[in-house]
């Protein structure tokens, strides 16, 4: 029996421990790859992007690509290929805090509904099947129509509205990671539930938490692209893609397709390489 | 049965009370949130006032506005003056439309491209398997923008704005938001019908079938489709409930007269009861493709018995 228990314990370690090194593939190589190029470039946007991206030359407004203009200007003069380095900044940190914010609020939740069982779990996941009725969008709307427009209200929303998937998903793995003997063993040795959640639990289940972070960020992002399409997420002038795809659309229209198409694919990018890198995660955790 | 229902009526009751509550939870009097801040004289002040019942408790007025609502009484538009249903009926028709054409497009094509992608090894799977992979990343604004530089710019083939007339106009306006809004659901449900259908085919029984020499397209209509039919229509459900509320962007994109675009514009005027109506309408919605789904699983798996809880 000890032995059992001990080979188990050992087994989950290696499981958290392997994490870092994990086989991938070479999809997930690549959108890991990805994921860290964008974040230096937010880091760093300031230092790459070769002009100011909010200075306006109004005698040269849609000109095309050229040396000055890598990716040409938009309708007011402004260097894309520079608001597009910029525009990651807000683009990123908005799925950012919104993901940040689901697991330091759906991971706990989701621990002490499987924990504590019961009345506790009941109501708990009563709560979430009500959140879950919320399509996040519409939500986000909601609360922006209260608190105003802004990136804000459009994290916290979006944030209340993802919460649910990861919540359900990490009370589901933490069931069966509780039922495993060593987690009993530790009880027996008289270790408090919240270290043995701490120490044991949140390891194990950790791989299965960042690739659930990582596809909630792509659709994260595809959310508040929206919002600030819409003009209730990120304003204008700050360059965001979002904002861009809507102020191009108007360019688009006259012929002049650049700002939105770049921006856009920005995103598609984006989002491709952070849910490719989750479900690969996912795959390999199994 | 019964209990599904009984939980369908129960999200629905706290659905409507976090729309109608929310009010509530702004900065600011209630009366503010309706009048959106707005200089008005104290005699309107009062009518609006005594017109929303501000005067009664907050849960007799969630009460009055839920059951005006069960009836097709939503208010009146604080912009407008005029009964919010009255705006609201005339723009259901394009959501709706839209929301149809969509669904018919994701079922036809995510199912048909996932059966292809399962069936014909090598090359066309490889292919869709790609295209497939990155669809479902592509938001429906960024489609939006290609589909419009493509086929209004380009090619002159579609418009770009406004949601035509008469059925023939309206499915001509409407192809192209229809074609953005199910861009990622397409290429979700056929990756997911995909995956269903070679989990059937590694099957032993329809290795026996086959090794009897039951033809081909028996093999795959009644032993791999019929067992796959079920993580399919969980898929094509769950994102055709999704379409709801991707109406919204799409609808302004497009310049739509729907209610997403009407959402959008009444949050910029901060026109609360038609705010309310909406979201209500649109998550009401929602929640009942999402039952009806649930309600699917039990017509086509028998074995599926109804209200059986899971602890997944």
């Amino acid at each position: 029996m000890t032995e059992a228990v001990l080979a188990q314990t050992q087994r989950a370690r290696r499981r958290a421990i392997g994490f870092p090194a994990a086989r991938l593939g070479w999809v997930g190589m690549a959108s890991a790859v990805v994921i860290v190029l964008l974040a230096l470039m937010a880091v760093f946007a300031p230092l790459i992007a070769p002009m100011d991206p909010n200075s306006i030359d109004l005698l040269h407004p849609f000109a095309p690509a050229s040396s000055q203009h890598l990716l040409g200007t938009d309708d007011t003069g402004r260097d894309i290929f520079s608001r597009l380095i910029l525009g990651s900044r807000t683009s990123l940190l908005g799925p950012l805090l919104v993901v940040l914010l689901e697991v330091l609020v759906g991971v706990p939740i989701a621990l002490a509904a499987a924990w504590r069982g019961g009345l506790v779990d009941g109501l708990i996941s009563r709560v979430l099947d009500v959140l879950f009725a919320f399509p996040g969008i519409l939500l986000a709307i909601l609360v922006i129509s209260l608190f105003g427009a802004g990136l804000k209200s459009a994290v916290v929303a979006l944030a209340v509205a993802h919460m649910p998937y990861l919540a359900r998903i990490t009370r589901g793995a933490a069931l069966r990671e509780r039922r495993l003997p060593y987690v009993e063993a530790l009880e027996v040795q008289g270790f408090s539930a919240f270290r043995i959640s701490a120490r044991h639990l949140v390891p194990n289940l950790l791989p299965l938490i960042v690739a659930q972070a990582s596809v909630s960020f792509g659709y994260v992002m595809i959310d508040l692209a929206g919002l600030s399409f819409l003009g209730l997420g990120v304003q204008p002038p700050t360059a965001d893609w979002g904002v861009m795809i809507s102020a191009g659309q108007q360019a688009l229209l006259g012929g002049h397709p650049q700002q939105s198409l770049y921006a856009g694919a920005m995103i598609v990018i984006a989002v491709c390489a952070f849910t490719l890198f989750g479900e690969r995660l996912i795959d390999q955790d199994r | 049965m019964a209990r599904r229902l009984g939980a369908l009526a129960g999200t629905l009751l706290a659905t409507s009370f976090i729309v109608y509550g929310a009010v509530y939870l702004a900065p600011g009097s209630p009366l503010t949130a309706v009048t959106g801040g707005r200089p008005l004289p104290p005699a309107t002040l009062h009518a609006i006032s005594h017109e929303y019942g501000f005067d009664k408790p907050f849960i007799v007025r969630y009460w009055d506005w839920l059951t005006g609502a069960i009836h097709g009484d939503f208010g009146r538009s604080v912009v407008f003056r005029q009964d919010v249903s009255s705006l609201i009926t005339p723009r259901i028709g394009t959501t709706a439309f839209l929301i149809a054409y969509a669904a018919l497009l994701i079922l036809l094509f995510g199912v048909a491209l996932g059966l292809v992608s399962a069936l014909h090894k090598g090359h066309p799977d490889t292919a869709i398997l790609t295209v497939t992979s990155v669809g479902t990343a592509v938001p429906s604004i960024v489609a939006a923008i290609v589909l419009i530089w493509i086929f209004t710019l380009q090619l002159g083939w579609l418009p770009a704005l406004g949601s035509g007339s008469g059925f023939a106009g309206q499915l001509r306006h409407l192809t192209m938001p229809a074609v953005a809004l199910a861009l990622s659901g397409i290429a979700y449900v056929a990756r997911l019908t995909r995956a269903a259908a070679n989990e059937e085919l590694r099957r032993e029984h329809v290795a026996t079938a086959r090794s009897r020499g039951i033809p081909e397209r028996y093999v795959v209509q009644r032993h791999v489709l019929r067992n796959a039919l079920v993580p399919i229509t969980t898929a094509a459900g769950l994102t055709i409930a999704g379409l709801i509320a991707g109406t919204v962007v799409v609808e302004n994109a497009f310049a739509l007269n729907g209610l997403g675009s009407f959402l959008v514009q009444a949050v910029g005027q901060k026109d609360v009861p038609v705010v309310q109506a909406i979201c209500l309408i649109l998550v009401a919605a929602f929640i009942v493709v999402n039952t009806v789904v649930d309600l699917l699983y039990a017509v086509i798996d028998p074995r599926i018995g109804f209200g059986g809880g899971d602890d997944r």
